[in-house]
């Protein structure tokens, strides 16, 4: 009866299993990443995460923060985790982020919030 | 006399209305629906989970003790999409008059490629749990319908469900936030048995199984080959076994391709020890997938 149990496979797992010429990646190269923070609100610090490790930190930022980062970063995009801290007195707030990826694709992320606020984005 | 008999009820009715509430009879199957009837109708519910942590839900067969449970339930909550293939024996046989919710038929299904006799028609996955948002919103649906048999609980089981999706919630970010330890490129989840389907959805993996739906699904030998050329040829540095599945042939698998053996995986409900929450379940899965894969 189990012998008898039809075989399934998932669909997009079906293209998968069909022989690529793709061989093992080597990992990503670090390639030039642009950000652009915008703030209505400037908190007291704002901090990105790629990876597990801290990329980028700022105390007292501007309303406005313009930089770039190497980051190794693979075509299918990435997450990046954003730790913003604004003032207990401030109200909600919003942080703006506008990325620029090395394919010169713009993609532009929200993060609202209170007080210390930590989330992950996706690009895209 | 009538005035002291009256106050004496009044000032008993509302101990005898608390003592003498019968607690609502949910029987799950599934363990997962265990945790969330629970904690959603605290101490409200008495929830008899028929499929027990650490089994295997696709092999599950009710028996007796079962089928009584079944017969006194007021509600029967069940893991849906076919998972439960006895379902319809199950109501005749127990003839209960529990309301019987096919939870996991109320939100979307990935669908799947079914092979069979050389013919391909549609399926769905049963794996919905591995989602968290599919679990927050089981969670609304066993809270609507405990109020739906209690409606005089309402609050208790809105206060209950509110807290436990938050729960959720803080869950949901904990996930993303290990997941985004891991570049993309390097999300390739090679699995026993193809459960990992709604986890790769929302947490941007690609699912290689190795067997199909159910662990009875074992490929041949062909098949095997071709899957140790795929894992070869997309450069997959591990691999994952399942805590309810045999590892052997996946151990074979990582034998060959070179992969490392990531470990054991929850993969068809709640585990034990750590395992044996929801929130264990993922933090186990997804700490020992991001470690092996990083
Ligand atoms: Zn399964």
């Amino acid at each position: 009866m189990l012998l008898l149990a039809p075989l399934l496979w998932r669909m997009t797992q079906v293209e998968s299993h069909a022989p690529k010429a793709a061989k093992k990646k080597p990992p990503s190269a670090a390639q030039e990443i642009q950000f652009v923070l915008t703030f209505t609100t400037s908190p007291k610090r704002v901090g990105i995460v790629y990876l597990g490790q801290a990329v980028w930190s700022k105390d007292a930022p501007e309303s406005q923060e313009e930089f770039s980062l190497k980051l190794p970063w693979p075509r299918e995009g990435g997450e990046l985790k954003f730790k913003v801290e604004w003032t207990d007195e401030a109200p909600l707030s919003v942080m703006r982020v506008e990325l620029t990826d090395p394919a010169d694709n713009k993609i532009e992320r929200s993060l609202w919030g209170r007080g210390s606020v930590e989330r992950v984005l996706n690009f895209p | 006399m009538k005035v002291i008999r009256l106050f004496l009820i009044l000032l008993t009715a509302p101990i005898l209305a608390a003592s003498g509430a019968e607690k609502i009879r949910v029987s799950t199957f599934s363990s997962i629906l265990t945790e969330v009837a629970q904690q959603v109708g605290g101490d409200r519910v008495e929830v008899f989970g028929h499929v027990k942590p650490g089994s295997d839900p696709h092999d599950f067969e009710p028996k007796p003790g079962d089928l009584r449970a079944v017969a006194n339930a007021q509600l029967v909550l069940l893991s849906a999409k076919h998972m439960e293939g006895y379902v319809d024996k199950l109501e005749e046989a127990t003839g209960t008059k529990g309301r019987i919710i096919h939870v996991g038929d109320q939100f979307s299904s990935l669908k799947l490629s079914v092979q069979q006799g050389g013919k391909s028609q549609d399926g769905e996955d049963p794996h919905w749990w591995h989602s968290i948002r599919n679990i927050a919103r089981a969670t609304k649906i066993v809270r609507d319908e405990l109020i739906k048999l209690s409606p005089s609980d309402k609050t208790v089981f809105t206060a209950n469900a509110g807290g436990y999706l938050a729960r959720l919630e803080k869950l949901d970010a904990w996930v993303k936030s290990k997941v985004a330890e891991l570049p993309r490129d390097k999300r390739k989840l090679v699995t026993n048995h193809d459960a990992f389907g709604y986890f790769a959805r929302e947490y941007g993996f690609t699912v290689i199984p190795i067997a199909g739906l159910s662990k009875n699904d074992q490929p041949g030998s062909k098949k095997t080959a071709e899957l140790i050329q795929t894992i070869k040829a997309v450069g997959v540095s591990a691999v994952f076994s399942e805590d309810v599945a045999n590892p052997k042939l996946i151990q074979e698998i990582a034998h060959e391709t070179g992969a490392k053996f990531g470990g054991a995986l929850l993969s068809d409900g709640l585990g034990s020890g750590d395992g044996g929450t929801i929130e264990g379940m993922f933090k186990h899965n997804v700490g020992t997938i991001v470690d092996a894969l990083k």
